[in-house]
């Protein structure tokens, strides 16, 4: 009894914090990003279309992680699927990662920009 | 495939300075709140300073948490970006003697982040140093 109120608990927890997450897409967008099987699943599509069983080719990941990797990186818009008979091609939705290119431009122009005032900082700072 | 789809998946910043001061010294202006500050044109935000989540007290100016640092070696920023919701990405710094005194200088600003709370209900949470 304690437990199943425990563990009752916890998931209304796991709930909040995952309908909290849900506020804006590019959260959704970095978060899909920031696990190295799902770049690896994008690496794959940008090169070509594929289905779930060719995505998963050489992967130790087991079918349901691959299935939730999807649903992870279709929920951000950075991939769509489509039906082709039986089978479920998935591929990059391009417009999706403008967010993220958006990001990468930002932070190219930033740092550089930075580094500039670092050094002049160095230049200034006694020893 | 475009070149900026592949940084994307590879989601990475890397850019490489050599820099004319000893180590210690970059250390210092990495380190140092009030120098860190002069450069980066930011503030550093500490978690007990983190203002509620409102939006008139929000701007576009980044923020920075100092995550971690090996001394004169490296140094790792939780980097927020506060105009916008984004999660927090995560800047590491490098450094090293490079001959003649001078500092060779390595930054990677990577999505790749410490993931907040929510990432995963199923594993234990992650400890962040401090």
């Amino acid at each position: 009894m304690y437990v199943a109120l425990a563990l009752a608990k916890k998931i209304s927890t796991c709930l909040s914090l995952f309908m909290n997450d849900r506020l804006t897409p590019e959260s959704e967008i970095f978060r899909a990003l920031a696990d190295p099987t799902r770049r690896l699943l994008l690496e794959r599509l940008s090169a070509s279309e594929r289905n779930a069983t060719e995505l998963r080719d050489g992967l130790s990941i087991s079918q349901p992680a691959i299935s939730q990797h999807i649903a992870v990186l279709r929920g951000a818009g950075l991939i769509e699927e489509e039906k082709q008979g039986r089978q479920i091609r998935y591929r990059i939705r391009p417009e999706g990662l403008s967010p993220v290119v958006d990001w990468l431009t930002r932070y190219r122009a930033f740092w550089p920009a930075r580094v500039d005032k670092l050094k002049a900082l160095l230049k200034e700072m006694d020893q | 495939m475009s070149t900026t789809e592949e940084e994307i998946f590879k989601e990475n910043i890397v850019l490489e300075y050599t820099l004319d001061a000893p180590p210690e010294k970059v250390w210092r202006a990495l380190t140092v709140p009030e120098l860190a500050a002069s450069w980066l044109g930011t503030q550093e935000h500490r978690p007990e300073h983190r203002p509620e989540h409102r939006p008139e007290h929000r701007n576009d100016d980044p923020a920075y948490e100092l995550l971690d640092t090996t001394p004169f070696s490296r140094v790792r920023y939780a980097w927020r970006d506060t105009g916008t919701d984004m999660p927090e990405t995560l800047v590491t710094f490098e450094i090293s003697p490079a001959p003649d005194g001078n500092t060779r200088f390595r930054l990677t600003h990577s999505v790749r982040a410490t993931p907040p709370l929510a990432a995963n209900c199923n594993g234990a949470p992650i400890a962040r140093a401090a």
